[in-house]
């Protein structure tokens, strides 16, 4: 077998042990480590490949705070300010069908202003909206689904985590980036909102039938302090963002001692429900990241394999113009995210991609957004769908499944298909606001 | 014809001279040597930007054999290749980097432990790798050392060392995030080299570049597992090492004129580049802790030639014509 | 359906994939105690980044003195954290996986769910004592170096204690998928008790 074989029938492989119920991160282990052995021949070159990505693969202080956004998601729910801002949000829009699934989405796009990862907007979404949603009518599938859709706005609402990797990959500015992100987001957050009414009113055995008959109406003045909060959370997060206090990055700590002392205030928390919170949170870190270092072994055996650049062969001798090149790409990139994570996807393909993209002349904000739309579509599709799962060990409801979640979302992840093709030929929707 | 597979890695991207070098001089240089010989081709395996090792963990992937060739970026090995970290504790040199490459070659020379500490992790250098001369941004401008008092200064890696004994306050940050950081007021001032400056458009958030000059740097080598080295045929290893001389020159002087270039082009777009005062160089190199000396010491004491190298390094520096703004050698 | 038979259902849903027949052995309770053990340390790294970033930002902001080190620190802990709490997360059957197949052959056939189960875990105790293997060497090596976490000249701390810890994560889930393999074996093997 070549090595680009190789390649090809691990990802073969993948999908097929997923499938049988393998615990994903050892799947992906076991194929690294058996296909680095047959590319290398050696075992011992396997092993060390499996030790080294074990060891530095997410020892970086972007991976470092995954945790602590992690904990301030545990703390937003339990301190019920979470259920504030979404009782809130479903009053603002309790007159539209779907209403509380278009306030998922609100506070959000709200919340993605204040957090850089798709992971932690999905965990803390998937404690504050999923029970409420059920509880009001939908069904589990819809309620996991516009959760899982709408956390993806975590990266592209800056401030945003893959953002500041394609700046560093493509000597990009991530200043423009993140002003170039805006837009998208909110384009992206009004079509997931117009797919929910849709939804709601044709296909009402997927929403389920709602009714917030029981929901109380509030006055002004309750939305208002039920509001307070959350939004003294967000000034201190965005305000110390852009104020130049600290990085993103350092705002998931500040965050979580922000929560903290405001779930302290509230009375929310006791010393034992402090002590389960942090337990959960350990739950969750070690499942997602564990999980993510299986994904950066296997992204290594396809470097390895050089199946990458032998796909990049191809469609360079394929002679298509730009628009064909680009097309090509971003298949490549959703084909890509059904099986790897999204920073091992930006990772293998970036650096074979630029110069070819280069030759072009293309407006390199522009490409990073379109690409990151992309990339973010990986998070929603099976059998690798990063943001199912980590909505999946949020959950305290175990009936729902794996399968549940994916389905739920695919509405979403074909939306976003559309946002991308909208960005892709309205350029200026990137860079409107540079 | 015999053709051998090879795997080259890099951590960091293409982005840098270094990496894309590799790609567009390195190994062509290899490829058309064996080709005009004709009896052996090489099969490459490209893996940069982090995909197979990141920038600290290229080392170990040359060690374990998962690379063949690896781009060391040895700053960040301080643990284990002491006695390479050299330039950075004797700053304010010169901002000649093809003539301070010169100097790392000869000291590597004179001094077999050097190579040694690469050879006890399973590989030796092909070429060495520097990069251009470190300079301070600002957003506010700086004439005297003074003008720094109470500014926070963002700056990565061992380059913080630098900040001390001044009265600025060091951040620590990676190169990517000064733009932002800079942008947000969380610093006012960056230290950085000046290859860097045009592309990640720092003079757009820090307009005031203040030539301080900290001098160019050695940071990163080219390097070769040592097992696969003993297996390669005679005439492989020849095109290899003559591919990664020409190589080494390449590098050194593309960093050189591209700072250059790099400057001019933040001066076009309204930055203010100027000179800092010789006189203020001196004073904020004599302000500083002696950084080599306590490096030297403490590797003397684990039985390491701190005191050796540093002493060497100073000697061969004279003796090239590069003259430091204090003799890091003596007390 | 009747309310009981609705309950039922549910239940044998939610014994998900990874729910664990009964386990009896004393070796179980063990490597629970242990397991814990080493959570509640990991637990006390993250609360240990959320100070220490707290501390180098207010320090930064309001003194002009940052945390030393900081991005380093919290670089090296993050992969000690996530292997403290690997072996916990694991018994407790938080692993990610794939539950569609396997809930439909459980409500088929329950053992032979069971049986695909064993392999499963048992294929998860053979990758993470693969792990085990050539990460030890790495730790040893990083202890005769005299490693370090941190940066030169700012602050520097021994990297052994980080590498420990990974190690021992390592090794507490290795030894989990392993009882969780034959506790699901037994299950096969014997079927579930009722
Ligand atoms: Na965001
Ligand atoms: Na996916």
């Amino acid at each position: 077998m070549s090595n680009v074989e190789i390649g090809l029938a691990s990802i073969l492989l993948i999908l097929v042990l997923i499938q049988t119920g393998m615990h994903v991160s050892i799947c992906l282990m076991a194929v690294s480590f058996l296909g680095v052995w047959l590319v290398k021949g050696r075992i011992a070159v396997a092993g060390a490949l499996l030790g080294q990505a074990a060891l530095d693969s997410v020892a970086r202080y972007s991976f470092g705070v995954i945790p602590l956004f992690v904990l301030m998601g545990v703390l937003v729910g339990v301190s019920g300010m979470g259920r504030d801002v979404f009782d809130v949000a479903g009053q603002a829009f309790r007159r539209l069908r779907g209403g509380l699934g278009i306030a998922t989405v609100f506070a959000n796009a709200v919340f993605a202003a204040v957090n850089g990862t798709s992971i932690a907007s999905a965990s803390v979404f998937t404690r504050i909206a999923v029970p409420e949603l059920i509880r009001q009518g939908y069904t589990p599938r819809f309620s996991v689904g516009v959760v899982a859709g709408s956390s993806v706005l975590g990266m592209l609402i800056p401030p945003s985590l893959l953002l500041i990797l394609f700046g560093i990959l493509s000597e990009s500015s991530i200043g423009a980036l993140f002003t170039a992100g805006i837009l998208p987001g909110l384009l992206l957050a009004l079509l997931y909102a117009l797919l929910i009414l849709g939804l709601a009113t044709f296909a009402p055995r997927f929403v389920g039938r709602p009714s917030n008959a029981d929901l109380r109406i509030m006055g002004r003045a309750e939305m208002a302090t039920r509001s307070l909060p959350v939004l003294a959370l967000i000034v201190l997060v965005l305000g110390g963002i852009y104020g130049g206090v600290f990085t993103p990055t350092e705002a998931g700590a500040v965050g979580a001692l922000g929560a903290l002392v405001i779930a302290l205030v509230k009375r929310r928390l006791t010393a034992r429900g402090f002590w389960e919170m942090l337990v959960e949170t350990g739950h969750v870190t070690a499942s997602i990241t564990f999980l993510i270092i299986g994904a950066h072994m296997y992204s290594r055996l396809l470097a390895l394999t050089g199946l990458p650049r032998a796909m990049n062969g191809l469609l360079e001798g394929l002679n298509l113009g730009l628009d064909g090149v680009l097309i090509l790409y971003l298949v490549m990139i959703v084909l890509l995210g059904t099986i790897l994570d999204s920073a091992s996807i930006l990772l293998i393909l970036l650096p074979l991609m630029l110069p070819v993209i280069e030759t072009f002349g293309v407006d390199l904000v522009w490409f990073g957004i379109v690409t990151i739309i992309a990339v973010e579509i990986g998070l929603l599709t099976p059998p690798l769908g990063v943001a199912c799962f980590v909505i999946k060990s949020n959950l305290e409801d175990r009936t729902i499944t794996l399968g549940d979640i994916f389905i739920g979302a695919a509405p979403f992840a074909l939306t976003m298909v559309l946002a991308m093709a909208l960005v892709f030929a309205f350029p200026w929707l990137a860079t409107a606001l540079l | 014809q015999e053709t051998i597979p090879l795997t080259i890695v890099a951590g960091h991207a293409p982005v840098a001279m270094g990496v894309a070098l590799l790609r567009d001089h390195f190994i062509p240089e290899v490829d058309r040597i064996l080709a005009e010989q004709g009896d052996y081709q090489i099969e490459w395996t490209q893996a940069y930007a982090g995909s197979v090792a990141d920038y600290n963990g290229v080392l170990e992937a040359v060690e374990d054999g998962i690379a063949d060739l690896g781009y060391v970026p040895h700053l960040f090995e301080a643990d284990k290749l002491p006695l390479e970290q050299i330039t950075y504790v004797t700053p304010f040199g010169t901002a000649d980097l093809p003539k301070l490459m010169e100097v790392i070659e000869r000291l590597h020379e004179e001094l077999p432990e050097l190579d040694q500490a690469w050879a006890d992790h399973n590989q030796r250098v092909l070429a060495p790798v520097g990069i251009d001369a470190y300079h301070l941004l600002t957003s506010f401008p700086v004439e005297t050392l003074a003008d720094m008092d109470g500014r926070k200064i963002g700056t990565a890696g061992l380059a913080l060392n630098w900040l001390k004994g001044g009265e600025a306050i060091p951040v620590a940050l990676a190169l990517p995030t000064f733009y932002n950081s800079m942008s947000t007021g969380l610093i006012e001032g960056i230290v950085t080299f000046e290859t860097a400056v045009a592309p990640y458009k720092f003079h757009e958030v820090a307009p005031y570049i203040a030539k301080v000059n900290f001098g160019a740097q050695y940071g990163s080598a080219l390097t070769v597992n040592l097992d696969v080295w003993d297996t390669l045929p005679d005439p492989v290893k020849e095109a290899i090492e003559a591919a990664a001389q020409s190589y080494m020159d390449v590098v050194a002087e593309a960093y050189y004129t591209s700072g250059a270039q790099s400057l001019e082009a933040a001066a076009a777009a309204g930055a203010t580049v100027s000179e800092f005062p010789d006189a203020q160089r001196k004073a904020y190199a004599e302000k500083m802790p002696n950084v080599a000396m306590e490096w030297a010491k403490a590797l003397d004491a684990k039985g390491l030639s701190g005191t050796k190298t540093l002493e060497t390094y100073m000697r061969l520096s004279r003796e090239a014509g590069i003259e430091h703004a204090r003799d890091w050698s003596q007390e | 359906m009747s309310q009981a038979a609705g309950q039922a259902a549910a239940v044998e849903e939610s014994a998900g994939p990874d729910a664990l027949p009964p386990r009896p052995w004393a070796a179980a309770r063990w490597l629970g105690r242990v397991s814990s053990a080493l959570a509640v340390a990991g637990t006390l790294g993250t609360v240990a980044i959320m100070t220490i970033i707290n501390l180098d930002v207010g320090g930064r902001y309001f003194f002009g003195k940052p945390f030393p080190a900081t991005a380093e620190i919290v670089s090296a802990g993050i992969v000690s954290i996530v292997f403290l709490q690997l072996a916990h997360a694991v018994g407790e059957g938080r692993s990610i996986r794939s539950d569609m197949l396997i809930g439909r052959l459980r409500r088929r056939s329950p053992r032979w769910a069971d049986a695909l189960d064993a392999v499963h875990h048992l294929a998860g105790a053979a990758m993470l004592a693969v792990l085990v293997r050539y990460v030890w060497p790495k730790i040893v090596d990083s202890i005769a170096d005299d490693e370090t976490v941190g940066l030169y000249g700012i602050l520097q701390l021994p990297a052994w204690p980080f590498a420990v810890c990974v190690l021992a994560g390592a090794v507490l889930a290795a030894l989990q998928f392993l009882l969780l393999a034959a506790a699901h074996a037994r299950a096969a093997r014997l079927g579930r008790a009722p």
